[in-house]
């Protein structure tokens, strides 16, 4: 579970942390790894030798990944959480651990990324007012008008 | 208050054991989680979770007596906070999917 997970992290992220960005082949996973970059940097500067990303991966997925090398062992380490909307609730699968609801500082904590991160992303990415929804100026329609 | 005021109170807390099903029930999703199709596979418990994690949210409500001896239920701030919580970080997964599927049919047309 826990491979699974963070192989699935890595595979839509990639290893690298440059995101090669080239509108005539654009993917979903490139806009995922580009909101990673903004996603990993929301819980504060990401410590040297760790990899943290923190994405939407669809309309009820969200998911968290830190790697890091265990400098005792040299052996890579990683914890993969996956949260879940479902309903009325927020569901944690994080590893071997049983289905958690996220409730309390956590669930405020969750959402608040959440939304730090739906406007960074909406403003930096794809050019849109988080606010009202409506394009920025620099939205690409716009521009090529 | 009336003796039929306090039954319905009782009634109303024997209610409150929905967190200890809630309990067993994410307990019994524990084991190992092979793949994907496996975790597919465990959605409808999960469903089920969700039936349960609501009575459980209600079973939170307090009970009060009105200055008329009547019983109310009332939902205490946290539970209310935690649903728009929740709708809150659904309208975001909305919202960035949306955004992304829009740029992607941009790229889409562009190629095209």
């Amino acid at each position: 579970m826990k491979e699974l997970l963070g192989r699935i992290a890595k595979f839509i992220t990639g290893d690298d942390q440059a995101v090669k960005f080239n509108p005539k082949q654009l993917s979903a996973r490139d806009l995922i790894r580009m909101e990673s970059q903004i996603g990993a940097q929301i819980f504060g500067p990401v410590p040297k030798g760790h990899r943290r990303e923190f994405f939407c991966l669809d309309e009820h997925t969200w998911i968290w990944h830190e790697e890091w090398t265990d400098q005792a062992t040299k052996q890579t380490l990683s914890i993969t959480t996956r949260y879940e909307i479902r309903g009325d609730s927020i569901v944690k699968v994080q590893d071997t651990q049983p289905y958690q609801r996220v409730e309390g500082e956590e669930l405020r904590n969750l959402v608040m990324a959440m939304q730090i991160y739906y406007e960074q992303v909406a403003r930096g990415i794809y050019h849109y007012d988080p606010r009202t929804g409506q394009p920025l100026p620099t939205h690409p329609a716009i521009v090529n008008k | 208050m009336q003796t039929k005021d306090l039954d319905r109170i009782r009634t109303q807390e024997a209610r409150g054991d929905d967190d200890a099903q809630l309990e067993a029930a994410l307990r019994a999703e524990e084991g190992p989680v092979e793949d994907l199709a496996a975790l597919d596979a465990v959605e409808p418990s999960i469903e089920e979770l969700n039936e349960l994690a609501q009575q459980s949210a209600q079973s939170g409500r307090s009970t009060t007596v009105s200055s008329e001896g009547v019983a109310e239920r009332r939902t205490p701030v946290e539970t209310v906070d935690a649903r728009e919580l929740v709708a809150a970080s659904q309208a975001y997964g909305r919202g960035i999917t949306a955004m992304r599927a829009a740029m992607l049919q941009a790229a889409n047309n562009r190629v095209n």
